[in-house]
């Protein structure tokens, strides 16, 4: 057996020893997630989001309160708010096993009880995967200076 | 033997067979780090914050930036930053195996370049359990209006 074909097996079987790159899939599954968040919160889908948010998920707001996931969605579902048009700016991810940190920021265009706003944020996510698959636990928004 | 000391007994053996509560303990030491990493930063602590800060920790501050790790622990070490009092108002410590979602609200007392200033924040910290220890690998923080 020639060395260049003792080199080709020994090769194959390294790469079939090499674990999958869980974090590289794991990354494009949280983007996945992200943009299918995103386009529910434009579309008022309250069922995806549902899905989405784990039960224990918690919002701490730009205003500086913090809301529940209950109060989220009644305030979601109100008719008080109506995002037109939301768009994601440097998104990091970094995954820790179960969990992935998220980051970036948001521009959004929002209607608040009639009145068309433009708002700025920065934001953070934590996912968790359990069960049920992968879920927002948190989020955390600050306003950029204007 | 009467009905309560049966229940007695019963009771002591249900408990001897209840594992330890890992959870409960892991949510003891975050509140004991949280704790040491406040006590670190009032007096400048720096080789205990270079050990609880993670490398790749990034701060979103309330105004809006956000900072790596290199850039927000020397304005400790430099005195431009000096936190003179810090008030914690209610802690929250959720945890994922290795990973520990916190938040809450503080008051703080500090002395921005010469300025001294008085902040109410809510944060949103991120810890990941890593070489038997936690370290802190993100943090959010935004302003409450008072």
């Amino acid at each position: 057996m020639g060395k260049s074909i003792l080199g080709g097996f020994v090769l194959a079987t390294l790469v079939a020893m090499i674990p999958v790159p869980v974090t590289a899939d794991t990354g494009d599954d949280i983007e996945r997630l992200e943009l299918q968040r995103t386009q529910a919160i434009v579309n008022g889908d309250m069922g995806t989001l549902d899905v989405l948010y784990a039960n224990e998920f918690f919002y701490n707001r730009a205003g500086g309160d913090s809301m529940t996931k209950a109060a989220f969605f009644a305030f979601a579902t109100s008719g008080d708010v109506k995002v037109r048009r939301l768009v994601v700016e440097g998104m990091n991810i970094r995954v820790y096993g179960d969990t992935a940190v998220v980051t970036g920021i948001q521009h959004i265009d929002v209607n608040l009880k009639g009145e068309d706003r433009k708002i700025d944020l920065r934001y953070l996510h934590v996912w968790v995967k359990g069960p049920g698959g992968w879920k927002l636990v948190a989020r955390q928004a600050t306003n950029l200076p204007t | 033997m009467s009905k309560s000391v049966f229940g007695a007994l019963m009771l002591a053996a249900l408990v001897a067979f209840i594992p330890g509560s890992a959870t409960a303990d892991t949510a003891d030491d975050l509140e004991r780090i949280e704790q040491q990493r406040g006590q670190a930063i009032l007096s400048a602590d720096m080789p205990t914050l270079y050990a609880i800060y993670a490398d790749e920790f990034f701060y979103n501050r309330a105004a809006g930036d956000s900072l790596t790790k290199g850039e927000y622990l020397p304005m400790f070490a430099s005195g431009e930053v000096k936190v003179l009092r810090a008030m914690r108002e209610g802690i929250d410590i959720r945890v994922y195996g290795d990973t520990a979602v916190v938040t809450g609200t503080q008051r703080v007392n500090v002395n921005i370049k010469g300025e001294n200033r008085n902040l109410h924040l809510r944060y949103l910290n991120v810890w990941v359990k890593r070489g038997g220890g936690w370290v802190l690998v993100a943090r959010q923080a935004t302003n409450i209006p008072d």
